[in-house]
């Protein structure tokens, strides 16, 4: 199957299977998987699986393999090292750190994100660092904090629920707001607003009909859910700087801090398919397995 | 029931007044989720480097000290800090919400010197010039006003209570920049002020005393060289304020004003005579030539760089730039340092002992001939590059026209901590370098948060009743209460369940005694006295032993076991003193217990616990 054609219901499949895996003995768990959205499936993992007690790793190649210069192996073998032998009990991608076949990154399944169309460093960490890097001999150097096995058997719960009705939507420069219309109509219950820079949609615009803001007040008006993050991929959110920021945040429009879109969409989808809509908007901007940052600092940007 | 010395300082016009900034032992940063608690050393993990500009404040007018800095045309380094700053820090990310922990605490701190409490409070951005800020500002929230204290009989008005972002700390600095670390950046401060009429200064030193030992009994503050400061205000009639910024040790604070007040009282008695002669400061003018040939090092090795020399003439000067205004400093001395600021050296002026610098009675002459002097004229030189001679020597023509009008209004810095003097440091700020921080929500009070601050508000009577009970003795109480060691002797007390009168005892006495002795005992860490004092609970040294693990520690000789190991400072105790006991008792044939007793304790003094020891011999 192709990574683009992957959708929740496999996200269910894989999480019951890798819970099954663990909890008969498994110790770790590497899962091939298309690169394309293979950082959504790893974020959804990471909220399926809860109670997790093992290393679980999504790896691919940005090369095929039936050429020599394919970097799956290198991504497959550093990606069993971190199953079998790390003491990380997360989900998370480990692929090519950089070009060279030299150094794998494992990378918090929340805090990926596919960067590159077609480099084999193409995933990295956003708004974090990596937790560790494998070599090419298989040396584990951990760089990062991780949430820890403990002292107990392998252990994962697999809570699959999850709300197909959330849209992820972009605003730009000329963006209709009446997309929010449609998808209430059709009973969507969460939005993730993909906004500019600190978290805007167009509000002040001179251009009628172009306002973000009474529809997303609507929306919420409705009961639904709606966060914010932002476009820029790097870097927070933030409710004051600006008074549309304000008047958004004033009108319930949640910021989700430095969380990715595409890692805030998975969970709110994932929150709305276990959780009432209060409970869920409640929980959307606190961390629950790694998805936000207090801090991010000066080094977690591009290099 | 004015004193003598009271209605002394009435006289004269004094105005005083403190600022005192103290650091607070918060979890995590005022505007962001970072760590106050510093390593002892910061880990890098990049350098950038910025330039600042004056901005206009709400006011729309440009700040006199801020326009003097960016004339100064400085770089700024900022060594970003791994463990203890985020992009918060270094200006690349809005402040997050304020530190709920750090407001609190502000709050108590305001309830115990009987403010008023602003029920919305409104974060500000204080311009700051110096580069100490990587976002040129820093943020300072007005928590209380109007609030008052008692002080040796006298009730000082408490104006203002603010809480602040500390600053970073300066790593070097040199002739074009300047390089910063962030790993204090924004931790809580409270900056607590006085009205400006204390009315002496030993009050003034009696009320940074009161200040510092009632934020202090509140257990909230962070302790350590550089966690408080204290900044003065010194006026006196016809001279100007000037601010003594960063006096660390409140001991000497009167003596600072003392100094103050009779440099303000030299430069009028200055201005007086100026005025007398008709005084007047001549421009600046290239002198070069003259200095062609000179032996004088301090013109030859500038003139070796292609330097210049420039100079210009003081007017009925003859004799004034010599006259002493403060212990070791002239009127000479001050206008150095404002030419200092152009990154000079300093001046060379005409009352001092020229043949001694080198130069030869022809260029003196040559150079009297140029400016047109008379004998009752001064002049002064500064030989340097000649972009910063320019520079400089239009900061000491400024300097030196002001001695015509009197007291300038500076921010002035400790020149000398042995003699109690200041030296300038930049323009006192003007009122107009605050403006709304709009990155962050104004925070309104509820009654809950002020009933919070009123019953957490640190009491010194209260603790005075604790601290005695503990060390069993009302004045060591007292002067641990006055002690920045308080907290400190709280922290050993709760941990190492030694007797509180033996701590108070090492703290108090031992350590000024070492510190006399020249031994850097204040740099000890926390945990080491820990470790020191659950040694000796434990039985593994004797009381005598402490000293001397003290000293070890002092000089950094490593970990408290290691110390006492390769010191041999373990303590004999039990059987194997019992065996001691018979052994020098054998060898020595020694049969009088008092004089075995001395034999041994001369000995072993250090390992044996003389209590021990008669006990064992009376058996």
């Amino acid at each position: 199957m192709a990574s683009e054609d992957i959708s929740y219901i496999e996200w269910g499949k894989l999480a019951d299977t890798v819970a099954k895996e663990i909890n008969s003995g498994a110790r770790g768990v590497v899962i091939a998987h298309g690169t394309d959205t293979m950082h959504y499936t790893a974020a959804a993992l990471s909220f399926m699986l809860t109670d997790l007690n093992a290393p679980v790793v999504l790896t691919g190649a940005q090369r095929s393999s039936d050429r020599g210069s394919s970097d799956a192996f290198l991504n497959l073998a550093a990606s069993v090292r971190i199953a079998a032998e790390s003491d990380i009990a997360e989900v998370g991608i480990c692929m090519h750190a950089s070009s060279s076949d030299e150094k794998m990154a494992f990378i918090r399944g929340t805090k990926a994100r596919k960067m590159h169309s077609s480099r084999r460093d193409a995933f990295r960490a956003i708004n974090d660092t990596p937790i560790a890097y494998v070599t090419k001999k298989g040396s584990i150097e951990i760089v990062g904090d991780y949430r820890k096995m403990e002292k107990r058997p392998p252990k994962a719960r697999a809570e699959t629920k999850f709300e197909p009705l959330v849209a992820l939507i972009k605003v730009y420069p000329n963006s209709d707001p009446e997309i929010i219309e449609y998808y209430l109509e059709q009973g969507y219950r969460g939005f993730i607003m993909e906004g500019t820079g600190l978290g805007h949609t167009p509000i002040l615009t001179e251009h009628p009909g172009r306002s973000w803001l009474t529809n997303i007040k609507s929306a919420i008006g409705e009961g639904a859910v709606v966060g914010m993050a932002s476009q820029c991929i790097y870097g927070r959110v933030h409710e004051n700087v600006y008074k549309p920021l304000r008047m958004l945040s004033a009108a319930g429009v949640v910021y989700c801090q430095d969380m990715l879109p595409e890692t805030a969409y998975v969970k709110l989808a994932w929150l709305l398919g276990n959780n009432s809509n209060e409970r869920a908007k409640e929980l959307l901007a606190k961390n629950i397995t790694g998805e936000i940052n207090e801090r991010i600092t000066f080094d977690e940007f591009l290099d | 029931m004015a004193s003598e010395e009271e209605k002394r300082y009435k006289d004269i016009g004094f105005m005083c007044g403190l600022e005192i900034h103290q650091r607070l032992a918060t979890a995590k940063k005022l505007f962001c989720d970072c760590p106050t608690r510093l390593k002892e050393s910061s880990e890098t993990m990049a350098n950038i480097a910025r330039y600042q500009r004056a901005v206009a404040g709400e006011l729309g007018a440009i700040d006199v000290s801020a326009q003097f800095e960016e004339l100064r045309n400085r770089k700024f380094v900022y060594n970003v800090d791994k463990t203890n700053s985020c992009l918060v820090e270094v200006d690349e990310e809005p402040p997050h919400g304020l530190n709920r922990e750090a407001l609190l605490t502000a709050l108590a701190f305001a309830s115990s010197m009987n403010m008023k409490i602003i029920d919305e409070l409104q974060p500000m951005r204080k311009e700051v010039v110096d580069g100490s800020d990587p976002s040129a500002f820093q943020r300072t929230i007005l928590i209380g006003i109007d609030g008052e204290i008692a002080v040796s009989g006298y009730k000082i008005k408490m104006p203002s209570l603010f809480l602040e972002e500390e600053s970073c700390g300066i790593v070097s600095n040199t002739e074009t920049e300047s390089v910063y670390s962030t790993d204090r950046l924004g931790i809580p401060l409270v900056e607590i002020d006085t009205d400006p009429y204390i009315p002496t200064p030993a009050v003034a030193k009696e009320a940074a005393l009161h200040i510092g030992t009632l934020i202090r009994t509140s257990g909230k503050v962070q302790r350590g060289i550089g966690t408080i400061r204290q900044d003065v205000n010194v006026s006196i009639r016809d001279g100007a304020r000037v601010e003594i910024k960063g006096l660390q040790d409140v001991a000497l604070i009167d003596k600072f004003i003392e100094n103050e007040v009779i440099r303000q009282q030299k430069l009028l008695e200055i201005k007086d005579i100026l005025i007398l002669e008709n005084a007047k400061v001549e421009e600046p003018r290239e002198v070069t030539v003259i200095f062609r040939d000179t032996k004088a090092k301090v013109v030859r090795q500038q003139l070796d760089k292609s330097g210049v020399v420039l100079a210009f003439a003081l007017k009925g000067f003859a004799g004034i730039l010599g006259k002493e205004v403060n212990p070791g400093r002239r009127l000479g001395t001050e206008i150095s340092d404002y030419a200092k600021m152009g990154n000079v050296n300093g001046i060379i002026h005409s009352d001092e002992n020229l043949s001694a610098y080198g130069f030869s009675d022809g260029e003196m002459g040559e150079l009297r001939k140029q400016l047109s002097m008379t004998q009752n004229d001064a002049f002064i030189i500064i030989a340097a590059k000649r972009e910063y001679a320019e520079k400089a020597i239009k900061f000491a023509v400024g300097r030196a026209k002001h001695a015509m009008v009197g007291v300038p209004l500076e921010t002035r810095a400790t020149a000398s901590s042995e003699l109690c003097t200041t030296k300038f440091l930049r323009p006192l700020p003007s009122g107009s370098r605050m403006y709304p921080e709009t990155d962050a929500k104004p925070i309104m009070i509820t009654g809950d948060m002020q009933r919070y601050g009123m019953r957490q508000a640190p009491d010194i009577e209260k603790e005075k009743e604790i601290i005695s009970k503990l060390v069993e003795n009302r004045d060591v109480a007292a002067k641990l209460l006055t002690s920045p060691k308080l907290s400190l002797f709280k922290r050993l007390v709760e941990e190492t369940s030694t007797d509180p009168k033996l701590i108070a005892n090492v703290l108090l006495q031992k350590f000024t005694e070492l510190r006399r002795n020249g031994m850097d005992v204040d740099s000890i860490s926390e945990e080491s006295l820990i470790d020191t004092f659950i040694a000796y609970h434990k039985g593994k040294i004797t009381k005598q032993a402490i000293d001397e693990v003290l000293k070890h520690l002092a000089k950094k000789e490593g970990k408290v076991d290691d110390i006492i190991a390769n010191n041999d400072l373990d303590r004999v105790k039990g059987e194997k003193l019992r065996k001691l006991i018979e052994s020098m008792g054998t060898k020595a044939k020694q049969t009088d217990i008092n004089l075995l007793r001395n034999e041994i304790m001369a000995k072993y003094r250090l390992k044996i616990d003389g209590g021990e020891l008669n006990e064992m011999l009376k058996k």
